[in-house]
């Protein structure tokens, strides 16, 4: 036992590392599986994954982007046997749903560009949460993704244009 | 200031803004004094800035630790039973005649012990009678 002085240590140095970005895990995962208790779950699942091999991250220079990587390939996994399974994508009812959650200033705000963004394709939602949500810088948003820069910058020029003309839209008749 | 404005706006809608001067439009559609044409976009950045007020409030759970202690002991246990098994020889073997004579002897005991076995049977049957005799007396009532 006398060879694990530093067990102790290592447990919250590990929780306040995670502490530093669990609510951008979060916010990730919620913006694709929509449900709170999912996202909930997938934040549980990747930290838990992290601690198993938290001697590795040591190795990583970013640990953030890695847990980020992380919450992605969960969500997309967790999408992916969903479609398989025949399951309907529930499109949440996010009016009903920030409704419950104080602390929100402009929660009309809020709420209309969750719904706007639902419409995006998935790609554009991570990209557009990585970067106007998180501000990532867009190094780490191409580590995350897995894309060249570039690639990241011109769907992120999509997305922006599709939010910009959908409130435009919605701002000619008035609501 | 508007104009300049207008040239981040440009920028950001294709995707060139730096994360400063997303900033920058962020403050400028906090603020109060939004040019008309604009206003649509408000919902755009104020939107954005207020979504990082979502906070992750589960607390994480993570696997109870047993300690080192629980490792070592099953260690212990299943490096016991390797080394017990392989230790373990018979002293001598049996011979044939050995063997049939403590087959007898088990018989002879198990016999013995059924015999005892069935000592109580009997006194089922008067149990039996007891059960009758109480309902009898029973449906008379």
């Amino acid at each position: 036992m006398k060879n694990f002085p530093n067990k102790h240590l290592t447990e919250i140095e590990f929780l306040d590392t995670i502490d530093m970005f669990k609510d951008k895990l979060f916010r990730f995962a919620k913006r694709l599986l929509v449900s709170h208790e999912e996202a909930q779950d997938a934040v549980q699942e990747v930290v838990l994954k992290l601690w198993v091999q938290k001697e590795k991250m040591i190795n990583y220079r970013n640990i953030e982007a890695f847990a980020m990587t992380m919450t992605k390939n969960y969500c997309l996994d967790r999408l992916k046997s969903k479609q398989a399974g025949n399951l309907q994508l529930i499109h949440s009812n996010y009016w009903d749903q920030e409704r419950l959650e104080k602390k929100i200033e402009d929660r009309e705000s809020v709420m209309l560009l969750n719904r706007l963004m639902e419409d995006l394709p998935i790609q554009q939602q991570m990209i557009v949460q990585l970067r106007d949500v998180e501000q990532f810088d867009f190094k780490q948003i191409a580590e995350i993704m897995n894309m060249s820069q570039g690639a990241i910058r011109v769907a992120l020029s999509r997305a922006r244009n599709t939010l910009k003309k959908a409130l435009l839209k919605i701002h000619e008749y008035g609501t | 200031m508007e104009l300049n404005i207008q040239k981040l706006l440009d920028l950001y809608f294709d995707g060139k803004t730096t994360t400063h001067q997303d900033q920058q439009l962020r403050t400028y559609f906090l603020g109060n004094t939004i040019k008309e044409e604009w206003l649509p976009y408000k919902s755009l950045f104020v939107g954005f800035q207020s979504s990082i007020n979502e906070k992750y409030i589960q607390p994480i759970d993570l696997p109870k630790k047993r300690g080192y202690s629980f490792w070592w002991a099953s260690a212990a246990i299943i490096a016991f039973l390797i080394i017990g098994g392989n230790l373990y020889k018979p002293t001598h073997s049996y011979t044939e005649q050995e063997a049939h004579e403590s087959y007898a002897e088990f018989k002879e005991n198990v016999l013995l012990v059924s015999s005892h076995l069935n000592l109580g049977a009997d006194r089922v049957a008067h149990l039996e009678t007891f059960n009758k005799t109480t309902t009898k007396y029973l449906k008379k009532e």
